[in-house]
């Protein structure tokens, strides 16, 4: 039966969307104020999902409790947000249901390693991740219009140099 | 107060997990896809997610004293839409791209494959994660320097 139903990228899209706006105003969700200043006054707030906010609240939460002597960021979230385990378990349970396991051998972790350290730093200078880039673009923000047009770029630049090595040989 | 608002967000991750997973899309192959093949699979889920959040922000917008001055957000706050959070929004998006095709995949859709078992996903994972603390450490003092030459 489970292979019957497949959800389609766009229900997929537009359930994120109408979640993340219902969990900003209903839960008001949002980060912590920088410097006195209310942090909506700077940028606009569009926290209701975003992978790399998330996961600095929860390893913020993780370091003060257990060492206590480094506390990461200075913005996070007034509430812990789960979203990121509820992530976790919801593709797990998926997984399961549809029986869709790939397992295969690890071709090269240093560089994986790598890509993580790489990815998080530069998300970490944009401010957001793709998902929280678009939910800033519903918000009509000129700085998530910019950020856009230099993820397109970036991710040209790097098909084509994939597609030469690919190629040329 | 604080458990039943951590408890909806566990519950609203499960649901964008099970979805994200049943249609596999990933948020950073449609700006590849359709600029080099015209191809709009993994483009709709962007635009479906855009419009979701104009629909989701025009209804809701009233109830809360956060979106006050929601539609039409152009700050006028000083120090906000200065030149350095415009240089710093562009170098971290051309980073963020570059790296992220490079690796194969955005990091959702590192988590969801993670869940089924492919092993770069899992140190990909852990270097996210330790990703935070890199850039506390080190990256942090050399954005603060560039920030003050502008």
């Amino acid at each position: 039966m489970s292979q019957k139903i497949r959800v389609k990228t766009w229900q997929a899209g537009l359930i994120v969307g109408i979640l993340s706006a219902l969990a900003q105003s209903v839960y008001n969700l949002m980060p912590k104020s920088v410097e006195g200043v209310a942090a909506y006054k700077l940028a606009p707030v569009a926290y209701g999902f975003c992978m790399f906010c998330h996961v600095r609240d929860i390893v913020n939460i993780f370091m003060r409790n257990v060492f206590s002597f480094m506390t990461p960021a200075p913005i996070s979230a007034v509430i812990p947000a789960l979203t990121i385990v509820g992530l976790l378990l919801g593709a797990y349970f998926s997984a399961i249901s549809t029986k869709s396991f790939n397992v295969r051998k690890t071709v090269n972790p240093v560089l994986a390693f790598i890509y993580g350290l790489l990815v998080a730093s530069f998300a970490a200078i944009l401010g957001a991740c793709p998902i929280r880039i678009v939910l800033r673009a519903a918000y009509i923000d000129v700085i998530a219009f910019v950020g856009i047009a230099a993820m397109i770029v970036g991710a040209i630049v790097a098909s084509e140099l994939l597609l030469k090595r690919a190629g040329g040989g | 107060m604080t458990l039943i608002v951590s408890l909806a967000t566990l519950i609203a991750g499960i649901i964008i997990g099970y979805l994200w997973q049943r249609s596999r899309s990933c948020s950073i192959s449609g700006y590849r896809d359709f600029f080099l093949f015209r191809d709009t699979l993994f483009m709709r889920t962007i635009i479906g997610m855009a419009l979701g959040a104009l629909t989701g922000y025009l209804l809701f917008y009233r109830f809360t004293p956060l979106m006050a001055d929601f539609p039409l957000y152009l700050h006028n706050e000083p120090g906000a839409n200065s030149l350095s959070s415009l240089i710093l929004a562009a170098i971290g998006g051309l980073g963020y791209a570059f790296f992220s095709v490079l690796a194969e995949g955005c990091p959702l859709r590192q988590h969801v494959n993670a869940t089924t078992g492919n092993g770069m996903s899992i140190f990909y994972l852990i270097g996210f994660y330790c990703g935070v603390l890199f850039f506390w450490l080190i990256v942090s003092n050399i954005v603060n320097i560039f920030i003050r030459l502008f």
